[in-house]
This record gives structure tokens, sequence and C-alpha cells, in this order.
């Protein structure tokens, strides 16, 4: 027992001394908040075309939306100034703050209509895509004060333990920045020795040879791709009732409401079930269930989930549609929103 | 419910408080078989009735082979075929339908989408064959059935050793379950180093390195130099992640107050095959030799006979890593180098005079390891085929860098289990030095932990 104490012994004091240096190192406050600290900067570039173009539409959403409708042929359709905002890999967390950063806090002339493209469980799952890169991503439309999506997408998710460490262990608290540096020092290394090429260098090659989608075996991808969707079927997704009290949608619906900004709803069709049969238990309840409380809200919602008129030859993969796809949908869409918004 | 996971950490520490507030043996068992069905249960409930039912039927079929002596073979017959077809189905029916599926395509008939659908129970693998030497030893009469049905149970859905072993026999697990245990000071002494080590190596270790190899394995085609990298820190990261597995196993069943086996005493080291397999995954490869090498004559036949028996030996533990060409390969290249090495009179007690020799020898064995862990972990056979066959060695200026890059996170991250292993090979416990690595080790968890950690590698066998 003798030797688990002067572990122990050791283990605290390294801690103490960590304690001390880490806010000091990296200037953090002590206690630290939990949860991701976001920097009060944002990509002000969509607000600026809104505003130059006197942009009347916005629609904001995923890959989905970026391989499925083509902006010009959209804006010719209905009619009227349309500007895209696509963020692969987004989700409500992201969208919320486009909302509230971005066509109200930064636009003097919010634009009328903001249609969102989503697809089955995403709108009440509010940790959906928020971790890793995404966090950075969501950085970017972050002001440094957003209590309620670091409360909504992350600090419910977390467990009692981890919040306490990430406020009162610093160690714990800057282990990303931390890992990170040792991780671009331990890659440079044999680079560094045997090819001279440093941190910097050996950080470009990974990006280079490792994150280059087209490196990748496309089967893998496709594989990772469906991966991450099995996220959006499991039984907590599938929960409606349990989810939407704690996700982003009832605040996405009344600050739209209060700023006079007509919100649509897009249900995407993708070929991850391409008809109703092949759907699974669960999601038809939670659609319908979906779809009322919109309706009870006067927040219109196309569903395109199984539509005929789009079949799987326009679509270059489960999820998003190939140039002919886009076309065609981008025509179907207009034509539909066109009755939903203000002349 | 995976060991990393906050849920076990609450689960564990409310199942060992109430565990030792109970002195009483039978009750502790119960609470044990239950903690150990709802662990199980956890993530699909189905699961745990599969465990139950199979246990059921092979507590009553050894009770029958004790009770009808002269049924023995018949009944041994029935045993094996359940366990192994049971298996068999879960763990093979994607192999085939993958293939089904394919010539289904070729032939324009659309596959039924539940062909693919049959998940793998966590852990089938592994109680599977606890409960094959089981029925095996009863029908041998080396082994009295187990007439407790919970302590039975517990045998097989211990928790600690459920999804990834170590794969324990009934001699050594069952007197303990049998035995009246309380607490001692001496089961924290010896768990908590073993955890510490386990988290580390997982956390750490094998979940940093994985990053590194996993992107090389899904690159349409990598060069050869850039996959031997990528392999080569796979080997390490494999090693730490199923020993790691290995140690928080044996370190939680001692805080029951139980002795598990070891599954790793530094296999990287072997100089032969069969020295290998005395080092790596103790508790396979101790199994197969005992209920398949052995029945099958071991080397007490003739020596072609011998030969085959290694093969097959061997082949059947590629099948039994998984579903997939590969682990066929993987098993088959490992009975071949058996089959070389035993040729060369290179076996188990192998150790030659000169010290250079003996060196070479582990060298050579590491590379041909690195080439079996190259088939281990591949996607698939024709992947490899198609980046061996796509262009030079080395392929362009970058790859190398690519290549350096992943050695580098492999080797770098590799280093505390070496400086590990040779601590315990020259320091005495009591050194200080240990206390600053333990130290370190539990900075690096901290450092390194998060909520979403991967699985363990051969929770999926």
């Amino acid at each position: 027992m003798r030797f688990f104490l002067k572990y122990l012994a050791l283990l605290l004091l390294s801690l103490a001394g960590l304690t001390w240096y880490i806010p000091f190192h990296y200037d953090m406050e002590y206690p630290q908040p939990a949860g991701p600290r976001f920097t009060d900067e944002i990509r002000k570039i969509h607000a600026r075309i809104i505003e130059e173009n006197h942009v009347e539409v916005v629609l904001v959403g995923d890959s989905t939306l970026d391989r499925s409708v083509d902006e010009t042929l959209f804006s010719e359709v209905i009619g009227q100034r349309a500007h895209m905002i696509r963020i692969p890999a987004s989700s409500t967390a992201l969208w919320y703050l486009v909302l509230k950063n971005i066509l109200i806090g930064e636009t003097t002339n919010p634009p009328d209509t903001m249609i969102l493209m989503f697809r089955d469980t995403i709108l009440t799952l509010p940790d959906y895509h928020v971790s890793g890169g995404r966090e950075t991503e969501i950085d970017e439309y972050a002001t440094a004060n957003e209590d309620f999506v670091v409360q909504t997408a992350y600090l419910n998710f977390m467990n009692p333990l981890e919040i306490a460490a990430e406020q009162y262990l610093p160690l714990y608290g800057a282990r990303r920045r931390i890992t990170d540096s040792i991780e671009s020092y331990s890659r440079a290394l044999l680079p560094g020795l045997f090819l001279s090429c440093g941190v910097e260098c050996s950080a470009r090659t990974f990006g280079d040879v490792f994150i280059n989608i087209e490196n990748i075996n496309p089967d893998f991808s496709q594989g990772v791709l469906m991966g991450e969707e099995e996220n959006l079927y499991t039984s907590r997704a599938l929960n409606f009732d349990a989810q939407i009290g704690r996700s982003f949608l009832p605040e996405l619906i009344r600050l739209a409401r209060e700023s006079g900004i007509n919100l649509i709803f897009v249900h995407a069709r993708t070929l991850t079930f391409p008809n109703l049969e092949s759907q699974p238990d669960g999601l038809a309840e939670y659609k319908s269930k979906l779809f009322a409380y919109l309706a009870q809200n006067n927040v219109a919602v196309l569903d395109y989930s199984f539509d005929p008129r789009l079949p799987p030859e326009y679509f270059a993969d489960p999820l998003h549609m190939n140039a002919q796809g886009q076309a065609v949908f981008s025509r179907i869409l207009g034509e539909d929103i066109r009755n939903l918004i203000p002349r | 419910m995976a060991f990393t996971e906050y849920d076990f950490l609450v689960f564990f520490l409310i199942l060992l408080a109430a565990y030792w507030l109970i002195k009483r043996r039978a009750w502790q068992n119960a609470l044990l078989l239950l903690a150990s069905y709802i662990f199980y249960a956890w993530v699909h409930p189905w699961y745990a009735l599969l465990l139950g039912f199979s246990t059921l039927f092979d507590y009553f079929l050894a009770l029958a082979i004790a009770a009808r002596r002269d049924r023995t073979k018949s009944l041994l017959t029935i045993s094996l075929l359940l366990n192994v077809g049971v298996l068999a189905f879960f763990k093979y029916f994607d192999f085939f339908a993958a293939d089904i599926s394919r010539l289904l395509i070729r032939l324009h008939l659309a596959p039924d989408g539940t062909l693919l659908q049959i998940l793998l129970p966590l852990g089938l693998s592994f109680f599977t064959l606890k409960k094959i030497a089981y029925v095996v030893d009863v029908s041998r009469g080396t082994l009295e059935p187990e007439r407790d049905l919970t302590a039975f149970g517990l045998f097989v859905a211990f928790f600690p050793q459920l999804l990834v072993g170590p794969i324990d026999r009934a001699q050594n697990l069952i007197p303990q379950i049998q035995s009246d245990r309380v607490w001692k000071p001496e089961y924290f002494k010896r768990a908590w180093p073993l955890l510490l080590m386990g988290f580390f190596k997982k956390i750490v270790i094998a979940d940093t390195i994985r990053s590194a190899v996993d992107r090389v394995f899904v690159l349409g085609e990598p060069s050869p130099l850039l996959i031997l990298a990528a392999t080569l820190a796979f080997m390490f990261q494999l090693l730490a992640d199923f020993s790691g597995y290995t140690d928080i196993s044996r370190g939680l069943a001692c805080l029951f107050g139980f002795d598990t086996p070891e599954n790793f005493r530094a296999p990287f080291t072997a100089a032969t095959p069969a020295q290998f397999w005395d080092r790596w995954h103790i508790t396979l490869s101790t199994w197969l030799r005992d209920y398949l090498y052995f029945p099958l004559g071991g080397s007490r036949v003739s020596t072609a006979r011998h030969y085959f028996n290694l093969l097959f030996t061997f082949f059947i533990c590629g099948l039994w890593h998984g579903a997939g060409w590969n682990y066929v390969v993987w098993g088959l290249y490992f009975g071949a180098l058996s089959v070389i090495y035993r040729a060369l009179g290179m076996g188990r007690d192998w150790k030659p005079s000169r010290r250079i020799t003996y060196w070479v020898a582990r060298v050579v064995m590491f590379l041909l390891l690195l080439v079996a862990f190259l088939f281990f972990r591949i996607p698939s056979l024709d992947w490899l085929a198609g980046a061996l066959t796509g262009g030079t060695f080395t392929g362009s200026a970058q790859s190398v860098v690519a290549a350096l890059v992943t050695l580098s996170t492999g080797l770098v991250y590799a280093i505390p289990m070496l400086v590990k292993h040779e601590m315990d090979r020259r320091l005495p416990s009591t050194s200080i030095l240990f206390d600053i690595y333990f130290a370190l080790a539990a900075l690096g968890i901290l450092l390194y932990v998060n909520s979403g950690a991967a699985d363990f590698i051969y929770a999926q066998f």
C-alpha cells in the first residue's frame, strides 16, 4: 500500500503543479467554464452577400443542400434573389447560429424567408455533428457568449465527472490544445530527422495525403458517410417527445417568428431509405410527430422523402444528388417555394 | 457497455460496493451473475437471451454427460454442433452473405436486404470457447460438471471476461467462484497497476496510434511503403489495445477477489512462431492447442500429419478471428511459418547458444510478424492487391513523408510500452521510477480521455 501512496502523492503533486501552471501558460480562467469556448469573431461573408444583393430568400443546410439545389436556377424559378449557406456536415447547432448571428445579428435588412433543408431526425438531435472539426466550424458562426448553444449541444451530453474535470482540472480543460501539440511534434519526429521536414511540412503533407477526399477509397468514404447517418436512427434519436424539448428547434422557430422571418423546412430526398417500407421502425411515427409539431407552430414544411419525381438515377451516392438531379430538384423546389413566400 | 464509458464507471462502483457489503458467497455470486447479464444486455437485450439459453443448454448437457457416460460421444457432438453452429451462423453469415450478394448482383438478381443485417453478438467467440472447453473436459472426465447453476452461469458470463476474454478455464475460475471471498487490501494492491496500465495503453497509446493507422487503410491506393509503416504502427496499436483490455479485465476481476490468466508476455520479442504464440493471446493459443491441435494428434504423429495439424489449427485460428479472406490467409500464413520453423528444428524451446543468432532470429521473426499483421489489418485482399500493383514501392515524395509521419506517430506512442517492458525487466518493483511512471500514465489518461473512446479492437471478433 505504501507503493500506491507514494504514487498517489506524486500524482497529486504533479496535478497541483499543472493546475497552477496551465492556466498561467494558456491564459485560462480558473475555474474554467465547462464546454467549448468560442471566439467573438464571426464569418461575415454571408451577411455581406445578403446585404449587398438584397437577398430575399436564404437556404441553409449541409452537403445535401449543396448538391441538390442550384442557387441561380432556384432564384430564377422563384423570381426572387436567393442565397445558399451550405456548410458540409453542419447541423442544428450551426443552423441556429446562422439564423441568430448572421441573418438576424449581422444584417440591417434580414431576408424575408429562411429555408432549412434537413433529413429525418436531424432537427431534434442537438449533439449531432458538433464535436472535433465541426466545433471549429461552429466557432466561425458563434460569438463569445453562446451559453444556450454550449448547454444544448454540449453540456447536456457531458457527464458530471467531465463537467467537473473541465472546470477544475486545467490539464483536462486544455487537453485538446496540449494533445494537438504533442501529436504534431510526434508526427514530425521522423520526417524531421530523415527528410528535414519539420512540424509545418509534416502537417501539410498530412493534410494533402490523408484529409484529401480524392485519396480516400470511395467504398470506404461511403461506408463512413452511412456510418455517421446511423446516429440519426438510434432509439434516442427517434424519440421525438423526449428530444424536442432539448433541441434547437423550438428556439429556431421562436427566433424566426420574432424577427419576422418566414421559416420553411424542407425534408430532403435521400436514398438511405428510398421508400416508405425501407424506413426503420419508429421513423414514420417520428416524422408524423415532427410534422404535427411544425403545423401546430404554423411552420411550413415540404416533404420530398419519397418523391417519385426524384428517382435513384438522380443520385451520386445515398445522400447527394448528381448534376441531373440537382437541375430537376432546383426547379421542383423553386415551384413549391414560390407558393409559400411573400411576393 | 465498454470499460472506457462513464456508464460503466457508475455501474462498476455501485456493483463493487454492493458486492463487498454482502458477506455471503451465494449472494455475491448471484449479484455478479445479474450484473454480468445487465452489462451484456446494455446495448442489445436479446444478446442476454442468447447467452442465457446457450448457458442453460451446456449446463444440462454437461450434467447429462456425467450421468450417462455411455452416451458421452453423442452428447458431446450435440454440444459442439450447437456451439460451433451458433458461432458460425452469427460470425460467418456475413462472410458468405457478401459473396452471395455479389453473385446475385452479377446475375442481375436483387439480394434480400436482410442478408447483410445479421449482427454478431459481442463476446460470442469468447464465451463459446469457454463453454466448449468445459463440456469437452467434462466428457473427458478431467472435470466434474458444475451442479450450481449460478456458479456455472457466472463462469460463462463473468463480465470482466465476457466481451474480449481472457478465455478462462473452468478449472481456474469455478473453484474461485465456489470459494468464500472476503475483502483484502491485497486485491486493490494487485488491481490498481493493472487498471492504470490498461487504461493508459488503451486511451493514450492504442487510440492515438489508431487514428494514424486508420487513415492509411482508408486510402484508395497507398504506396507499399506507406502500408508497411502503418502496419508496423498497427502492431503496437493492437498490442496496446488488446493487452490493455486484458489488464483492465484482470484488474476488475481482482477487485472482486478473482485471479484470472494473463494473455500477453512481450510477444514481439519472440524468435520463432511457437514462441510468439506462447506470448500472444495466450488463452486462445492454449485453447487451440488443448482442444484442437492435441486431439488432432499434435506432434505425436507422422511428420506429414503433424504439419497438417499445424496448418489446420492455424486455419481455424484465422477463421475464428473473423469473417474475411484476409483472416484465412493470416491463419494459413502462421500455419506455414510454423511448419517451416518446425522443419528447421526451431520450436518453442529453441534458443541458440550465440547471442547474435538469437537477435537475428528475433529480427527475422519480427519482420515475418509484420507481414502477418498486414493481412490482419487490411480491409480486403483486393485492396492490398490494388495497392501493391498500383505504383512504385515508395510512391511519390509526399507518400514517403506520409509513411514517416505514420511511423513516427506509431513509434513515439509505443515508447512508453517499451520503457515499461524494460523497467519490469531491470528494476526492482519498489523503485521510485515506477511511481513516476504511473503518475505520468495517470496524467496521460487525463489528457487523452474523452467520452468518444473507440471500441476495443478484439470486441469485433
